[in-house]
């Protein structure tokens, strides 16, 4: 027999300890600070019941929130506790501007197993701004810690949802994305756009992916979606940056985010070196130290020519990607 | 080699078998007698055993690797080993935590004294653990002692251990059991049935484990006894599962296209804890009995009846012991019981290392989310030093890790484990020092103080079952069979590397022709990395391990596989036997004189009789059912040597008359 290739190759000496890990893209095990233009605000790990098959639950109905954690290292992780926040929809997340939703039970992990952490509190999502609120997750153990509170691409222990599926008919539906400067200085601030089509997503439903198929469609560059994309026959198509999409103004609020500590605020700008297409920029503004904007927007219901439209939405501040939002418009 | 664990699972099927057919089985007071004979040719692993002699002389190599880690357990005369330390610990903790519980401060005023000499106990076991890093070298070459010898007459040159699994093996086990039989002696008639569980479970079993490893034990020795013990925790935890779950109507299924087990692994019975050396406990034996006479050089004292011994040791010599085997003697078979029970103590008792599986590991509620004593990074203040966690790098979890590797940074772990619980301990003697008869302790503070030293000491636990494990001596805790499917379904990778897709399904569906890997040589055998599957070049001619398929090793223990069928369907979980008894014409080929000649000749002339004999439990029920004079030859650790061929069953051992040293020189 030939043994895999993952067999041959060898690797440092492993550490006997453990490896938290939620992921922020399908193929994600846990390398961060994440490259820049990564959508780590669309976590797969991250998900509510009950919800339709591509994720959209019902404002006012109660739903469980949970997070799947991996622990990729080689030592078990013991007392592995996940809180749970939920926040407007915003490009960059702080805690200042979340609400705590929950915890849940602790457990401990078996070295290189996954675990589901349920939230014990139910939530109950509220239809504001004409979408879904964001979700954010963090897992913590004493063997394993949180380093990075709220910064997915920084702390493999934190996971980031900010998603809105809409429906495939009615009337153009209207939202406030909020945006935020996470330094302690005036930040130049800009919204980019990258928008892209895909037919055949509604194959993806019931197809058993190691995702949902709403993180199918937000993470279809990822390398483990391409062969069940070539299998499932899904196409990408042409399509005008922003089609469908309309943007309005962008407006100081005049709150305060919060901001990071030094020394996340470090690790931010160690990023602004890596260069990255965010793709078209749609707005820009220069926001004080720590300030807020908000911006709105304005998606075509029905996605267009049959196919998906994916909107994703990259808020960039001294050339570090803040966060993200992603608009899904299904066809009819 | 089948281990203990799949043995006794094997045996279970077999007693259960026979009560429900309405066959005598032995009694209580024989069925320890019974379960030593199901052990069957696996005792050969420790023999010839002579304590006295320690590592040196005539001693089992498998010994020679034990030693030292018997020798930290065991101590020195006048200085207590690792093994009385960690119970007096234990213990201590054990009537700390009830008195906790129960809010009893007399009993905590009582245990003062105890409580205050655990620092001490703790800088011992500190002192004891630092010497396990010189293990690390002494292991290795211990190891590759181990190493078979050529099979080349006369027998008695080699290792007992591969003389009772490749040479006259009928012989030997006919013998045995036939005088067993007659021996009129209840205890001897329950060994020689249990004789015959155990060359049943060698016969079907070995095959299926070389498929995993690779190769027969010649060429991997090591590698066969790592998998092994994934088997035994496979095969253990799954038939004990099914007659739980069996008892609900229900049956284990797989799902994920045969990948996940329903109810998964994490909920299957583990081998820690499960007591076995009870099942074969005999003459009073006591782990003390044991390690007393490591730590003193003396020899074990006799456990075995003589009547036993004497049995054994005739039919041994009369099939295999000329000249006779160097150490086999009646002392020698003794040391080879006490070592084979004691490794069984230490590998499924809880009383020495636990029996906490590594996701049950609980931390104590409402007190935060760490003790006192810990800063948030992660660090333990032990005696005004801060010492920081180790480091955390990323893994990469597609790649196969080194053993010695790994073993050192269990080791880092497990001192910086024993350093929590140090402070706390330390701790809890400073709250406890305070109280006095009109002083009541802080009740809530003691027992997070208790509850987190408690999950430090599981923590220590486990890391000492995961040194074993991973050094080959030690079977894993069932979820460690899981993989993630996560990644399985993502990437194909095998997350951890050593999951039961990797250590217990048979890959001979997909072996093609790279089957045995590595040519052997008894001088220069490369050192094997037993956690990897080998890549060497494969030693010619090439066969097929196994019957083809990605089987589960249910198939060589009873054979039956099961689906659920939907909850409304009758029966529920059709059942099908995948690897019935193979008996053309009515004989069992596993007593069939004429097939054991026919594949004699194909070995000769270099073909593949193909063929297996069936499962362990049907196999092992002919042979106690349709007893013959004498059982044939056939290879226990179905291996054919580099000459000759063999299929799926075991293969006839080459007789001098039939086939030259030259051409089967290592049969």
């Amino acid at each position: 027999m030939t043994p895999p290739d993952d067999e041959r190759r060898e690797g440092p000496p492993p550490t006997y300890t453990p490896w938290l890990v939620v992921r922020a893209t399908p193929s994600d095990i846990g390398s961060r600070p994440l490259a820049a233009g990564t959508p780590f605000w669309a976590c797969p790990d991250l998900t509510i019941a009950p919800a339709d098959p591509w994720g959209r639950v019902s404002a006012g109905d109660e739903v469980t929130v949970s997070v799947t954690v991996q622990n990729l290292g080689y030592a078990p992780a013991t007392g592995v506790r996940a809180r749970f926040w939920w926040a407007d929809p915003s490009a960059g997340l702080s805690p200042q501007l979340a609400t705590v939703i929950g915890s849940s039970d602790r457990v401990s992990i078996a070295a290189g197993l996954a675990e589901t952490l349920l939230c014990t509190t139910p939530w109950t999502p509220q239809f504001v701004n004409g979408g879904h609120e964001c979700l954010i997750a963090e897992v913590s153990s004493m063997s394993d810690p949180l380093t990075h509170t709220f910064r997915a691409d920084l702390d493999r222990h934190v996971g980031q949802r900010n998603v809105t599926v809409l429906a495939p008919e009615g009337d153009p539906q209207g939202m406030m994305l909020t945006l935020t400067n996470p330094f302690w200085e005036e930040a130049q601030t800009t919204l980019h756009l990258r928008t892209s089509l895909l037919f055949g997503v509604e194959r993806l439903l019931g197809f058993g992916l190691h995702v949902q198929p709403v993180d199918a469609l937000l993470h279809a560059d990822d390398r483990t979606l391409a062969d069940p994309f070539a299998a499932l026959g899904l196409e990408g198509g042409d399509t005008e940056p922003g089609t469908g999409l309309q943007i309005g103004e962008v407006v100081e609020t005049g709150e305060g985010a919060g901001g990071y500590d030094e020394e996340t605020q470090r690790r931010l700008r160690e990023r602004r070196d890596d260069e990255q297409d965010f793709g078209s920029e749609v707005s820009e503004i220069f926001l004080p130290a720590a300030g807020v904007a908000q911006i709105e927007l304005a998606v075509d219901l029905g996605g267009s020519d049959g196919g998906a439209m994916i909107h994703r939405l990259t808020q960039v501040s001294e050339g570090v990607d803040i966060g993200g939002y992603m608009l899904v418009s299904l066809p009819g | 080699m089948t281990g203990v664990p799949t043995q006794f699972a094997i045996a279970d099927l077999v007693l259960e078998t026979m009560r429900n057919d309405g066959e005598a089985v032995p009694g209580d007071a024989e069925l320890p007698f019974f379960y030593l004979g199901a052990i069957g040719p696996a005792l050969g692993d420790f023999l010839p055993t002579h304590v006295e002699d320690g590592a040196s002389g005539t001693n089992a190599p498998l010994f020679g690797v034990w030693f030292p880690i018997l020798g930290l357990l065991a101590g020195t005369p006048g200085t207590p080993g690792l093994a009385a330390n960690l119970l007096t610990l234990k213990d201590t903790l054990r009537r700390f935590g009830d008195a906790v519980r129960d809010e009893d401060k007399f009993a905590l005023l009582d245990m003062k004294t105890d409580l205050e000499a655990l620092p001490g106990v703790i800088t011992a076991v500190r002192s004891q653990l630092a010497t396990v890093n010189g293990l690390r070298t002494a292991l290795p070459s211990a190891i590759a002692g181990v190493r078979p010898r050529a099979k080349v007459l006369p027998a008695g040159d080699r290792h007992p251990r591969d003389a009772v699994h490749g040479h006259s093996t009928g012989t030997f086990w006919g013998k045995l059991r036939r005088r067993a039989a007659e021996s009129g002696d209840p205890r001897l008639e329950a060994f020689g049935l249990g004789a015959s569980v155990g060359y049943a479970g060698a016969v079907c079993g070995n095959p299926f484990v070389n498929g995993v490893v690779g190769a027969p034990h010649r060429n991997h020795w090591w590698r066969h006894r790592w998998v092994s013990n994934y088997i035994d925790s496979w095969v253990w935890g799954y038939y004990r599962m099914r007659e739980r779950v069996r008892e609900a109507g229900r049956e284990i299924v797989f799902t994920s296209s045969g990948r996940v087990p329903v109810p998964p692994y994490p909920a299957w019975d583990n081998i820690p804890g499960a007591e076995l050396q009870d099942r074969f406990a005999i003459g009073g034996i006591t782990p003390d009995a044991v390690l007393n006479a490591v730590r003193d050089g003396i020899p074990v004292p006799p456990h075995l009846p003589d009547e036993l011994v004497t049995l054994w040791l005739d039919c041994y010599n009369e099939a295999v012991g000329d000249p006779p085997s160097p150490g086999v003697d009646a002392e020698g078979l003794q040391g080879a019981y006490a070592m084979t029970w004691l490794t069984t103590w230490i590998a499924s008792s809880a009383e020495l290392l636990g029996a906490t599986a590594p996701d049950r590991i609980n931390e104590p509620d409402d007190c935060g989310e760490r003790p006192d004593w810990v800063t948030p990074d992660g660090g333990v203040v032990v005696g005004g030093t801060l010492v920081p966690p180790p480091t955390i790098s990323q893994p990469s979890p597609s790649v196969a890790e080194l053993a010695s590797a790994i073993a050192v940074a269990i080791l880092g772990v497990m001192n910086f484990v024993l350093g929590n619980a140090a402070a706390g301990i330390a701790l809890i003697v400073a709250a406890v020092a305070i109280i006095d008869e009109a002083t009541d302790p802080d009740w809530d503070e003691l027992r997070c103080h208790a509850g987190w030293v408690d999950a430090f000491i599981v923590q220590l636990d486990n890391a000492f079952r995961e040194l074993l494990t991973v050094a080959g001596l030690g079977p894993p805790y069932a979820v460690q069979l899981a993989h993630n499917e996560i990644q399985f379904t993502a990437s194909g990778d095998i997350v951890p590397s050593t999951a039961a897709l990797r250590t217990c399904r048979s890959p001979s569906a997909d072996e093609g022709e790279d089957y045995p890997a590595s040519v052997w040589s008894p001088q220069t055998a490369a050192e094997s990395n037993w956690t990897r599957y080998p890549t060497e070049p494969v030693e010619l001619p090439r066969q097929i391990s196994y019957a083809e398929g990605s089987w589960w090793p249910r198939h060589f223990v009873d054979g039956f596989s099961f689906v659920d069928n939907g909850p409304t369907a009758v029966p529920r979980f059709p059942a099908t036997q995948d690897n019935p008894l193979d008996a053309p014409g009515g004989m069992p080929s596993v007593l069939d004189h004429d097939e054991w000649e026919l594949r004699m000749q194909r070995a000769e002339l270099g073909g593949t009789p193909q063929g297996a004999f069936g499962n362990a439990v049907d196999v092992a029920l002919a042979l106690i059912r349709a007893p013959q004079d004498e059982l044939l030859d056939w290879d226990l650790d179905g291996d054919r040597g580099s000459a000759g061929r063999h299929g799926c069953g075991a293969i006839p051992r080459a007789s001098p008359a039939t086939l030259s040293a030259s051409e089967g020189g290592q049969l």
